[in-house]
């Protein structure tokens, strides 16, 4: 008989069977060997066994994944799968690429540039003030901006002679800086605060940057 | 009679005056501020040596923040006066403008607004308002930039104190 005695040449049988990769006779003749021998139930018993714990296992470590880092695996999926779909489909034209290229950032990316474009209103609604290219600067009023409502000096003349300034500083005093209040240019920023001095990093190039979304 | 009354009226009053008065006293608003602008270039050449016009920001280019950086030149220096609520525009060698205004503090503390334009002056890069202690040092990454000796990024190193 084929399957009766022979264990280690079964075995690759024996798990396509427990796989249920076998088929019509070869299936029932499977069936038969291991109704008929102890052994090879008890080879079937432990594929069994090792199967569920190997998958009570990987459940337990898919239940330690948040969520969104499961939403951030089919996102990039996505991705893949839109690109390989692009790169077999006929040409597209020059802006459904850059449309579907971006899909995944229209909704940030048009936040982005709708506050750029309200940014650049506000900083353009008055005229640009005069600069001072000298090592010494005064200040000049703001340009149609009101002052705070805590302010409790008038803004100053139009112009303002540079006055002399202290040839030497003190040493910079190590401390955090509190932002209130940040606009990028439509670029990516971010802040970085060491205890010692805050850094805020500004890209003007339109480098798009792969950075991996905060969970 | 008279005199416990009058002790039981003016003795809240001379406790919550000396309360209220205090704190007011002790955070007089500022209405200037002397700022210095200092543009460094940080390049990932060089032996990590702090140069004598930038050892006065030593222990911040000194910080794991830089770590990558070995190279530190001074760009640029500016010193620059500000009034309360009034903008102080500047340009700078590199092409950049920045913007900066007092928008109040006290003795330990000062609110600052800062923007800062691209290379070309065209558009802002960034705009925000900060508060920071006095002398604390703020600094912006203006991304990458060269010059005829060294290549690297561009930092503006912004340190104002309050003044009378």
């Amino acid at each position: 008989m084929k399957y009766d005695n022979d264990i280690p040449t079964q075995a690759g049988d024996l798990q396509a069977f427990f796989d249920g990769e076998l088929e019509g006779p070869d299936a029932e003749r499977m069936a038969r060997s291991v109704e008929a021998d102890a052994e090879l139930r008890a080879h079937l018993g432990q594929m069994t066994l090792m199967r569920d714990l190997v998958g009570r296992s990987m459940e337990m470590r898919a239940a330690e994944v948040p969520r969104a880092r499961f939403e951030q695996i089919w996102d990039e999926i996505d991705r893949t799968i839109s690109e390989d779909a692009r790169s077999v489909e006929a040409p597209a034209s020059f802006w459904q690429r850059v449309w579907s290229a971006i899909r995944p950032f229209r909704v940030p990316a048009f936040a982005a540039v709708a506050a750029a474009a309200v940014a650049v209103v506000v900083l353009r609604s008055g005229d640009a003030p005069p600069v001072n290219q000298e090592p010494e600067v005064a200040s000049v009023p703001r340009s149609a901006e009101p002052a705070p409502p805590d302010a409790k000096v008038a803004p100053g003349p139009a112009s303002i002679p540079a006055p002399a300034i202290a040839e030497s500083f003190p040493s910079p005093r190590a401390a955090d800086a509190e932002i209130h209040g940040i606009e990028f240019g439509g670029k990516q920023g971010r802040i970085s605060h060491t205890g010692v001095v805050t850094v805020l990093y500004v890209e003007e190039d339109a480098a798009t940057q792969k950075s991996e979304r905060s969970l | 009679m008279l005199a416990p009354v009058l002790a039981a009226i003016l003795a809240p009053m001379t406790a919550f005056a000396a309360v209220a008065v205090t704190p007011l006293a002790a955070e007089a608003a500022v209405t200037k501020a002397n700022c210095q602008v200092t543009t460094v270039l940080m390049s990932k050449d060089g032996d990590g040596t702090i140069p004598p016009e930038l050892e006065f920001m030593k222990p911040s280019l000194q910080n794991d923040e830089f770590a990558a950086y070995k190279g530190f030149h001074l760009i640029e220096r500016k010193a620059v006066k500000l009034a309360l609520a009034t903008k102080t525009d500047s340009s700078f060698t590199s092409g950049h403008r920045l913007g900066l205004t007092l928008m109040g503090g006290d003795e330990k503390r000062l609110k600052l607004h800062a923007d800062l334009s691209s290379r070309d002056g065209s558009k802002s890069l960034v705009s925000l308002e900060y508060s920071i202690e006095n002398d604390g040092l703020f600094m912006i990454g203006a991304g990458s930039y060269s010059n005829e000796a060294h290549s690297g990024k561009l930092f503006f190193a912004i340190q104002c104190g309050g003044a009378s």
